[in-house]
């Protein structure tokens, strides 16, 4: 074994690492490799006398009663006092929105505090997705989503001081078949590619058999109050837009499903939102008449209708659209293509996906 | 200091007695880590007030069961100070080394050595060879794999081995 080869070892030694036997041997012969090893014993030893000689006075003192806490009495608190924003801080919960005429499927996580990176992947097929990346707290460090036949998911692996690195995976939605929503664990099977990521600037990642995915993105030092492809956006939806905030699915006043964070939005003509629940069925929520779909009146953020003598309710996180109703089209024989994701999803498709289905039962 | 666990359980139940101890036993090792890293010793000091603040606001987001608390702090410190770093233009400034008559030469060397490596390595060899920190616990500090943490370690420790060597040098082209 040659010296040059040895250093690793030798720092690796110096941290109480075991080392090849053929390492140690070396060492055992080596005068130079001795000396290394003297060297870096030698730097650790006085780094931590000159710590010892550095001031370290008692922390300054502080009423941490006094500190204002994130807490159940906070919330309500501020939830009571709120002038705008029960609406905007409503959407602060919102971390991605997945805009476009394919079935699209979102896992989101959400927050309100520290450090954000706001990403835009535009797709292979020209669809723009946004998430938002928390840099210190890794629970919302991560956001996966599928379109068309596949999944991307990205996580932020470290924040270095002048740039990101990010993991990225991409792969098929055939792969995750079977084992239900996006969880990590399902995604992290998934092979992971690491990139660099400066802030302001841009990558371009290939997608086998597509095309490139470009990234770009840039530093926030708050979540947005609604994130979507505009900037421009506002908490108020625009006519003929329909959306879909943190959406919870109630039949007969119990909770069916909870999409906490993930967020669809409706904007094209033509355009309806998906929401798959299994066992519950498909339904389809739209602005204007389907055939065969009920009536859902709009009462600020809540949508009420009835199916098959049950009562039904939306709750969203934001106001839902301008006018006061909405159509339901449900499709309760509604399953997955085989291969496909079959757990529960939310995203838009194009109403002409409905022709030639038969009419709600 | 109690374990973990039952520390942080108390934290998270509001008990500001336990935090303030938790503050005490850590807060001036923080603060001396974030001055190696920040070169700055009011902005060593605003960043250690701030990570225990964050923390104290939103103690969820650390879990017993990804590792110590004490690593967990320092990486929430050391987030905090890339930030600083990059609120500053991401620009890396020389560590200040203190002048102090009862440092031996060697020690004086290495120190200003030290204060010549990017923040990256100084973060590093700082965490483990003044802290003491394992390379598990330096892997969940820096969001790196462990295997990358030894890599690392050698780097930085090469580096400040060259530049040691290379110190009289250095301190000529700065006058």
């Amino acid at each position: 074994m040659k010296c040059e080869e040895m250093a690793e070892f030798i720092s690796a030694l110096c941290d109480g690492e075991g080392i090849p036997r053929e390492a140690a041997e070396h060492m055992g012969e080596c005068e130079a490799c001795r000396a290394r090893l003297n060297e870096y014993s030698t730097i650790g030893a006085e780094l931590r006398r000159v710590a010892s000689l550095e001031p370290m006075g008692e922390a300054r003192m502080r009423d941490w009663e006094r500190t204002e806490r994130t807490s159940r009495n906070w919330w309500w608190k501020g939830w009571e006092t709120m002038r705008i924003p029960r609406l905007v801080f409503a959407l602060l919960l919102a971390t991605i929105v997945v805009l476009g005429s394919s079935l699209a499927i979102v896992k989101v996580r959400a927050h309100t505090h520290g450090t954000v990176l706001m990403l835009t992947a535009k797709l292979p097929d020209g669809k723009n997705v946004r998430c938002s990346l928390s840099l210190e707290d890794k629970k919302f460090a991560r956001c996966a989503w599928m379109a068309l036949d596949r999944v991307y998911a990205f996580r932020v692996i470290a924040d270095e001081v002048d740039h990101v690195q990010l993991g990225m995976r991409i792969g098929h939605s055939a792969d995750l078949a079977g084992t239900g929503a996006l969880s990590d664990e399902n995604v992290d099977r998934l092979p992971e590619r690491q990139y660099s990521f400066q802030p302001g600037g841009k990558l371009e990642i290939p997608v086998a058999g597509a095309g490139t995915m470009v990234i770009t993105g840039e530093l926030m030092d708050h979540m947005p109050s609604l994130i979507s492809n505009d900037p421009s956006e506002q908490v108020d939806p625009k006519p003929d837009e329909l959306r879909f905030v943190s959406p919870v699915l109630l039949r007969d006043k119990q909770v069916v499903f909870d999409f906490a964070g993930a967020t669809a939005i409706a904007s094209e003509k033509r355009e309806v939102i998906e929401f798959y629940v299994p066992e519950t069925g498909l339904f389809h929520i739209a602005l204007s008449p389907l055939e065969g779909a009920v009536q859902g009146r709009i009462t600020m953020s809540r949508i009420s209708f009835e199916l098959d003598g049950q009562a039904y309710m939306f709750l969203l996180a934001a106001p839902v659209a301008r006018g006061e109703h909405v159509w339901i089209l449900r499709d309760s024989s509604y399953k997955p293509s085989e291969g496909a994701h079959q757990g529960a999803f939310i995203g838009t498709s194009d109403e002409s996906h409905l022709l030639g289905k038969p009419p709600q039962s | 200091m109690a374990d973990d666990r039952e520390l942080w359980e108390r934290i998270c139940r509001g008990d500001t007695t336990a935090f303030a101890a938790l503050y005490r036993t850590l807060g001036p090792k923080l603060e001396v880590f974030l001055r190696q890293v920040l070169g700055n010793r009011q902005a060593a000091e605003d960043v250690m007030q701030e990570t225990f603040t964050q923390i104290w606001r939103r103690p969820n987001a650390f879990e017993p069961n990804r590792g110590t608390l004490r690593a967990y702090l320092f990486g929430a410190g050391r987030k905090r100070a890339a930030e600083w770093w990059r609120q500053q233009g991401g620009v890396n400034i020389p560590v200040r080394s203190e002048p102090s008559e009862s440092k031996t030469e060697t020690a004086s060397l290495i120190g200003d050595a030290f204060a010549h490596l990017p923040e990256e390595q100084r973060t590093l060899i700082w965490l483990r060879e003044v802290e003491g920190h394992s390379y598990a616990e330096l892997a969940e500090i820096l969001g790196i794999p462990v295997g990358t943490v030894r890599s690392r370690l050698f780097a930085a420790r090469e580096e400040l081995r060259r530049v040691w060597h290379a110190v009289p040098e250095v301190k000529k082209g700065d006058t």
